[in-house]
């Protein structure tokens, strides 16, 4: 297990995840690469701890108005390191990635303008970065994907090894884990988790556990509801939260 | 997906040339590809078909294909 999209319904808390699965692996002596594939939501980087985002690896290739213009004959990002056969996280240039202990951080790209565009590019983008990622022995990547199934219609989870589904409690949410297990089975990832999230008693892990086990997927944990985890939420601040990040912990004991 | 797959028909059948390709231009009598990724491509062809709803591109051949004097593709 090398890299691990983390996918799931809209608010279900991916980026929450992504954020406590990081300081997990961290506190383990763990080397975390989070690769931020969602093109919307901005505050994953604060969660990790962050003041900014580093510049987007769509930059690299000449950012989305300029494809052509970057690759022509007389371009110095034909060099580019994102068109390398193997790319290592040491080999980016530093404004691309932020590093924090044992956490690094790198950004596909983001939607800034109305009228911009599709996220094709980034989608594709996410996808030869993630296929061409060479992580290092001890290196981790958690790769925070856009809500719901549309990077499994561009292909992104084939350069990927595992999925973690984050469910809420709520039928929608359930309902979209089953048909991301379908999605990623289709793609041959190799190992298809699902983690519970936001969940305020015992009583309803246990019935959200049934729900899924009766439909085959495999429930590596459950996250409870912590007001700490939303009360940094609502702040910007890095993410808290002493009940998620012992239950994440758990998580982890599964995972590696 | 907007970035487009080109073909090249021959014969009936379909010959895929370039995935991922952001932009097509003329370049004299043929065309140049560029995909996102970086790889270039000049062919002798004309387009047949542009299918954004599929993201599909077909050419036709018109003559053999040129050296291939810019590529961007530096992998390895």
């Amino acid at each position: 297990m090398k890299k691990i999209a983390i996918c799931g319904k809209g608010g279900s808390g991916k980026s929450s995840v992504v954020a406590l699965l990081a300081n997990g692996l961290q506190s383990r002596g763990c080397q975390v690469l989070v690769v931020d594939s969602d093109e919307s939501n901005p505050g994953l980087c604060r969660m990790l701890g962050f003041e900014r985002r580093p510049q987007p690896l769509l930059e690299l290739i000449g950012g989305k108005k300029k494809v052509f213009e970057a690759f022509s004959e007389k371009s110095q990002l034909q060099k580019t390191v994102l068109l390398q056969n193997q790319i290592r996280t040491k080999d980016l240039p530093s404004q691309y990635l932020l590093e924090r202990g044992g956490i690094r951080m790198v950004c596909i790209g983001k939607i800034l303008q109305s009228f911009e565009g599709c996220a094709c590019p980034m989608g594709v983008l996410s996808r030869e970065f993630l296929t061409r990622l060479a992580p290092e022995e001890k290196e981790l990547v958690l790769v925070d994907m856009e809500a719901g199934i549309e990077h499994f219609g561009r292909g992104i989870e084939s350069s990927l090894d595992s999925v973690l589904v984050v469910t809420e409690p709520s039928f929608d949410s359930l309902e979209l884990t089953e048909r991301i297990n379908t999605l990623a089975a289709e793609v041959q990832v190799k190992r298809i988790w699902t983690v519970l999230n936001k969940v305020r008693s015992e009583e309803m892990a246990h019935e959200l556990t049934d729900q899924l086990e009766r439909k085959g997927m495999s429930v590596v944990g459950c996250i409870r509801y912590d007001p700490a985890v939303f009360q940094s939420g609502l702040q910007g601040q890095p993410i808290r939260g002493s009940k998620a990040q012992e239950d994440v912990g758990r998580i982890l004991d599964q995972l590696l | 997906m907007c970035l487009a797959t080109v073909y090249v028909q021959n014969e009936g059948q379909k010959e895929e040339v370039m995935r991922e390709v952001a932009w097509v231009e003329p370049n004299g009598s043929g065309l140049r590809l560029v995909s996102l990724m970086g790889e270039s491509r000049l062919l002798q062809a004309r387009i047949i078909s542009i299918d954004l709803m599929n993201s599909s591109i077909v050419l036709q051949r018109t003559g053999a294909e040129p050296p291939q004097s810019v590529s961007a593709d530096h992998r390895g």
